[in-house]
């Protein structure tokens, strides 16, 4: 049963993603992502990593893409009728990229280790709401405030990238 | 905080708990529910008129669909003066004069039609004729039909046209 | 096996209650506010002369968009028009998977628990779902290829990221105090009194939850995706036939959640207040016939009050209509005759296992009525204030509702800390 699905998200995942890259709107690359990321969020939930997987949904699929879409839908507007016409860079992806994944696909395989197939279920513990948080708050403290830093400074660096030079505050 | 100070309620501005929006919703909802409960208690009261099967009553000086007014021997009133057609804003009576056998009457419709689509119901045609021919006080508001010729009213429907809304 | 049937019968009757409360709740919107305008609202479309105060309505307008066109409009992106609908309704549905609607019904010695998936991170499982709520409002705004249907989705979108956040910050102080992400252990932490639930010891984290439902289900004060004044009436302007119906029934669904949202988290779930299932086991032998006396009474009263209306207005319009208040004073009287009759069947001496059973069913109801009366207030609201304008609604959102979440969260740990 546990194989059957995950096969299914597998192939989902990757079709998606094939979709994501090949479509010939941005809007509707997006919501092939959104699709790749749910399905990868059910990758998560049967290696019993329930928290990752919602976590895959609600930031990811739920918040990101939302802003990336919204994003791509304020700069490009309604589909105009020339705009959908076929890029031809994108003929020459259509070609190349199913035999190149393909390719890494099949090095993978070839490369593998001891696992053979999807081994099942972990055990439930690692993947819990808990566990992550023992690890991130108690475990490995340090380094989740120095990238939360981090990114408050990715954040900041953005706006003052953004802003021009004589609205900035130290000016 | 003087007096003069105070918000007013409709503008400038908010106080504090008007910011907070909450007091202010929770009052509008009391309002509200106030007319729910007393609709619910009091349904004969509502003011809705229950159209197809109550009629609204209005005034005697409503103007509804047109009638031509009769003489004792049943002609109409009409001298085909043309006065409501040239009065008329929306250009909707059609009159054609014919020669009356009367000598004492110079002329009378021979046709006189009215396109009840293209009619504003205004009433200048009433006030300009001279000698009361033409009225609107049917009291007649319910003009329905399925085809445009049905609109288009001959004489013979404008004399029959009864003032208590009974088409004779 | 035995999973999935009672997975199934679970699954039927919270489709059942939810598809059931939809057209309810389209009758309610337009008597309430029907009501609250002074207007008589809804009451023409009867099947044989029943009105049901207007609730044949729905079934009519179900009858008139099943047979009007289905219309896409030219240059709509062909398959994102066409999956938008079924995405909001899908993901409208999603969410109550897992909604506890009653502890545990025990039949045979075996106790089902009365939720369809007991995720241990059901709260994050909720607010994951209502993030994805908004791409089918996108999708369906962005592939109609309209302006005014675009910019509904743009401003959707925003609206949505905004109080997604402090939809999940207000609850934060809730999951702090109850420990736990799990819906099952959040409803069974606020039992017995009343300032058990979360709404006593969460004011201000149920106000923001509540305010920030409102926005996330599109409903007035927030609903300017629609804002059928200056939008004409945004994200779904271009659909028609059945593809409008799902998004019209998304949004009912929508408040279904939202109001299952607020009853589980802030109101208690399915708990009544005092009346713990033992207290309910005790003493089934007195509370089953004073709730089957008032049952009786309460329904012997409004079928008198139909039959003193049938009385009164036999002949008020003429036709089949003129038998509605007798047929229902029928149907009210059999009601009370039904809950007076049931007391040949000794219901003070009810046995345990039907006391248990009793109680399940108590729970149940308690946590319908609870959703019931939250979807009234959706309704009443919706009815009572005007829209937002869109940089009040931007301000409300990020410079009011976040800091104040913010601070609740802190507060409430540090409550916890000391206490």
């Amino acid at each position: 049963m546990e194989s059957i699905l995950f096969y299914l998200f597998a192939v989902l995942m990757l079709g998606s993603a094939v979709m994501t890259v090949t479509s010939r709107s941005a809007v509707a690359a997006a919501v092939w992502l959104v699709f790749c990321f749910v399905n990868a969020a059910g990758v998560f939930a049967l290696l019993s990593a329930p928290f990752l997987a919602i976590l895959q949904i609600l930031i990811y699929a739920g918040a990101i893409m939302v802003l990336f879409l919204f994003v791509i839908m304020m700069l490009q507007g309604p589909v105009l009728p020339d705009e959908r016409e076929r890029r031809p860079w994108s003929r020459i992806a259509v070609l190349v990229l199913p035999p190149a994944s393909a390719a890494v696909i099949l090095i993978a395989w070839l490369a593998r280790g001891g696992v053979t197939a999807f081994s099942g279920a972990q055990p439930a513990v690692r993947g819990t709401a808990e566990a992550v948080a023992e690890l991130l708050l108690n475990r490995y403290l340090l380094a989740f405030e120095l990238i939360s830093v981090v990114l408050l400074v990715a954040i900041v660096g953005a706006m003052a990238l953004g802003r021009r030079k004589e609205e900035l505050p130290w000016k | 905080m003087t007096a003069t100070k105070k918000a007013h309620p409709y503008g400038g501005k908010m106080t504090f708990w008007e910011r907070t929006y909450l007091p202010e919703v929770f009052r509008g909802m009391g309002i509200t529910i106030k007319h729910v409960i007393h609709n619910l208690l009091h349904t004969s009261e509502m003011p809705t008129v229950q159209y197809p099967e109550e009629h609204r009553s209005y005034s005697p000086r409503f103007r509804g669909r047109h009638r031509l007014m009769q003489r004792d021997d049943g002609s109409p009133r009409c001298v085909a003066c043309m006065m409501c057609s040239t009065a008329c804003p929306a250009d909707c009576i059609h009159i054609v004069a014919g020669e009356h056998p009367d000598p004492a009457i110079e002329k009378f419709p021979e046709t006189f039609d009215i396109d009840l689509l293209r009619c504003v119901y205004c009433g200048l045609c009433e006030e300009a004729c001279p000698c009361d021919a033409i009225r609107m006080d049917t009291g007649i508001y319910e003009i329905a039909g399925t085809t445009r010729e049905e609109f288009f009213v001959s004489k013979e429907f404008l004399l029959n046209n009864k003032s208590d809304g009974t088409e004779v | 096996m035995e999973l999935v049937v009672s997975s199934l019968l679970k699954i039927a009757f919270l489709l059942t209650v939810i598809l059931g409360l939809v057209p309810v709740l389209i009758w309610a919107e337009r008597k309430g506010s029907a009501f609250i305008q002074d207007r008589t609202g809804p009451n023409r479309a009867s099947v044989l002369g029943i009105r049901l105060g207007g609730l044949v309505h729905p079934i009519a307008d179900v009858m008139k968009l099943l047979f009007k066109e289905d219309f896409r409009p030219e240059n709509a992106h062909r398959f994102l028009y066409a999956l938008a609908p079924f995405l909001v309704f899908f993901i409208a549905l999603l969410t109550y998977a897992v909604i506890p609607f009653g502890d545990f019904i025990r039949i045979g010695g075996v106790e089902y628990q009365l939720v369809v998936a007991d995720l241990n991170v059901g709260i994050l499982y909720v607010l994951a779902i209502a993030s994805l709520g908004t791409y089918g409002v996108v999708m369906g705004g962005w592939a109609s290829n309209n302006k005014y249907a675009f910019l509904g989705a743009v401003r959707s979108t925003s609206q949505m990221i905004s109080y997604e956040i402090s939809m999940g910050l207000s609850i934060i102080g809730l999951m702090l105090i109850f420990s736990s992400l799990r819906l099952t252990d959040i409803v069974a932490g606020q039992g017995g009194a009343i300032w058990n639930w979360g709404f006593a010891m969460q004011p201000l984290g149920a106000i923001l939850f509540i305010v920030a439902v409102f926005a996330e289900t599109n409903r007035n004060p927030f609903d300017l995706p629609e804002g059928e004044s200056e939008l004409v009436s945004g994200y779904h302007l271009e659909y028609s036939s059945m593809k409008f119906a799902l998004f019209f029934m998304a949004e009912y669904t929508n408040m279904v959640i939202g109001a299952a949202l607020i009853t589980t988290l802030f109101f208690g779930g399915w708990n009544i207040p005092w009346l713990t299932r033992s207290v309910i086991e005790g003493h089934a032998g007195t509370i089953l016939p004073v709730h089957l006396v008032i049952q009786a009474v309460v329904m012997g009263l409004i079928s008198l009050l139909f039959f003193r209306r049938a009385a009164r207005e036999r002949d008020k319009f003429g036709d089949a209509r003129d038998r509605e208040p007798g047929f229902m004073g029928v149907v009210t009287a059999l009601m009370a005759l039904g809950a007076a009759g049931s007391f040949a069947l000794k219901p003070w001496a009810i046995g345990v296992d039907a006391a248990s059973i009793y109680a399940t069913l108590l729970q149940v109801g308690a946590f319908v009525g609870k959703v019931v009366f939250f979807c009234w207030v959706f309704i009443w609201v919706r009815w009572t204030l005007p829209r937002f304008r869109y940089d009040q609604l931007m301000g409300l959102g990020w410079k009011v509702m976040l800091p104040l979440a913010l601070a609740n969260v802190v507060l409430t740990a540090i409550w916890l800390a000391i206490v």
